[in-house]
């Protein structure tokens, strides 16, 4: 008898469930339900302590974070998302509140990973300690990482919120993404 | 032209507003204060001077209107908190400085020397936010070891403007030094490429399926 057939039988079924497994979806961590960070009070009563993506149901703690000597911007762990010290706080009437996170580390996927399936109108909740300022999304913008352009972090321009993450290819032998996916988003009094 | 106020003259104007310019009050009723009360006097009132003539460089000097608000601020803030200490310093006797410390001097110089622009901005915020830490740590010591009421409560009194002062320098500081890249994912989970090889296979395994399936039913024929 022929074996052919049934050699390519098991053989594509095999290459079936190598597949599958390789598309199955990784599992995001759990929802991080631990108080949001503490901030040092005389960094202003603007200072967000928490994002929340409303669409996407997605909400992460905020910390500070400043600018790395490598001129890169500190982040921090991968389910938090930073404020960056030097932009706006979500209380003040001019510049760009600058959020950063994670698409993913190497234990799994980060706060923002869904960050690039945003669509315009989305809303973007940043909480302070005293009050909750609303975000509608007006962009989302891919940047090569070195060409991050420099207006996105001003400090005296239009108020908006101006949140970051990776995206595009991931370069697997310096173990980053090659681009910086932003998303843009206004003041917005729903 | 306008005037440039330095920080020694500005203390003996306040000293002499307030009437306590002159030599120490002699007599049985002087406190004497401890020797933390005394140090606490003196670094806080030549920090104060120190931060008058810093204040004033940046404020005419800084480029981002943020430097140039907080420097103003700072001269201002200081010259109230110099004006409540050195009454209490008078009524303890303790002879104050006329200037800021030598290292105080240096930074004024170096910063004086530097062309305005975004360096200056840089360095001038970052050596405020490293010495008003100092300061803060200065002050919680006498805050935690001082005996002396009148002085503790000088810098519990300057504790809380130098803390929003040092909340504004970080801010300042940071701005100064804005991001050129973010490095926010190593994972490579998100790479769009990454779904297309396990469709590949998939698809490859769906063929050998389709072709072994046909092929048998062709033998059994």
């Amino acid at each position: 008898m022929n074996r052919g057939p049934n050699l390519m039988l098991v053989a594509g079924v095999v290459l079936v469930a190598v597949g599958a497994f390789g598309l199955k979806p990784v599992l995001l961590p759990p929802p991080h339900n631990s108080a949001p960070a503490v901030l040092p009070a005389s960094l202003g009563e603007g200072v967000p302590v928490e994002i929340t993506i409303v669409d996407q149901d997605i909400t992460a703690p905020v910390v500070a974070v400043g600018t790395e000597r490598d001129g890169s911007l500190e982040l921090p762990r991968v389910d938090e998302v930073g404020w960056w010290v030097g932009g706006a706080t979500a209380a003040d009437a001019a510049g760009s509140v600058v959020l950063a996170g994670h698409v993913d580390g190497r234990a799994g996927k980060g706060a923002l990973y869904m960050l690039d399936e945003i669509q315009p109108g989305a809303v973007i909740d940043v909480r302070t300690r005293t009050t909750t300022a609303s975000f509608s999304v007006t962009g989302v913008h891919k940047y090569h990482k070195q060409k991050l352009p420099a207006e996105l972090f001003r400090a005296d321009g239009p108020h908006r919120l101006v949140l970051i993450t990776c995206g595009g290819p991931f370069d697997y032998s310096t173990g980053h993404y090659r681009d910086n996916l932003v998303v843009i988003a206004d003041p917005f009094s729903g | 032209m306008r005037p440039k106020w330095t920080a020694a003259a500005i203390a003996v104007f306040v000293a002499t507003l307030t009437g306590i310019g002159g030599a120490p009050a002699q007599g049985a009723g002087l406190a004497v204060p401890s020797e933390q009360d005394k140090n606490y006097l003196i670094t806080a009132h030549q920090f104060n001077l120190a931060q008058i003539d810093l204040g004033q460089l940046a404020r005419l000097k800084g480029t981002a209107a943020a430097v140039r608000d907080l420097a103003s601020k700072i001269v201002t803030d200081h010259l109230t908190l110099d004006e409540a200490l050195i009454p209490v310093a008078n009524q303890f006797g303790v002879t104050l400085p006329a200037s800021p410390d030598d290292a105080q001097k240096v930074t004024q110089s170096q910063l004086e020397a530097m062309p305005a622009g975004a360096d200056f901005d840089r360095e001038w915020s970052a050596s405020e936010l490293s010495t008003h830490t100092t300061a803060i740590n200065q002050g919680q010591a006498e805050i935690s070891g001082g005996t002396e009421p009148a002085v503790i409560k000088l810098a519990q009194d300057a504790a809380a403007i130098l803390a929003v002062h040092h909340g504004s320098l970080m801010r300042a500081s940071t701005a100064a030094s804005p991001p050129s890249h973010v490095d926010s994912g190593t994972g490579g989970l998100a790479d769009p490429r990454r779904t297309l090889i396990p469709l590949a296979i998939t698809a490859a395994g769906l063929l050998l399926i389709m072709a072994g399936v046909t092929l048998r039913r062709r033998s059994s024929l």
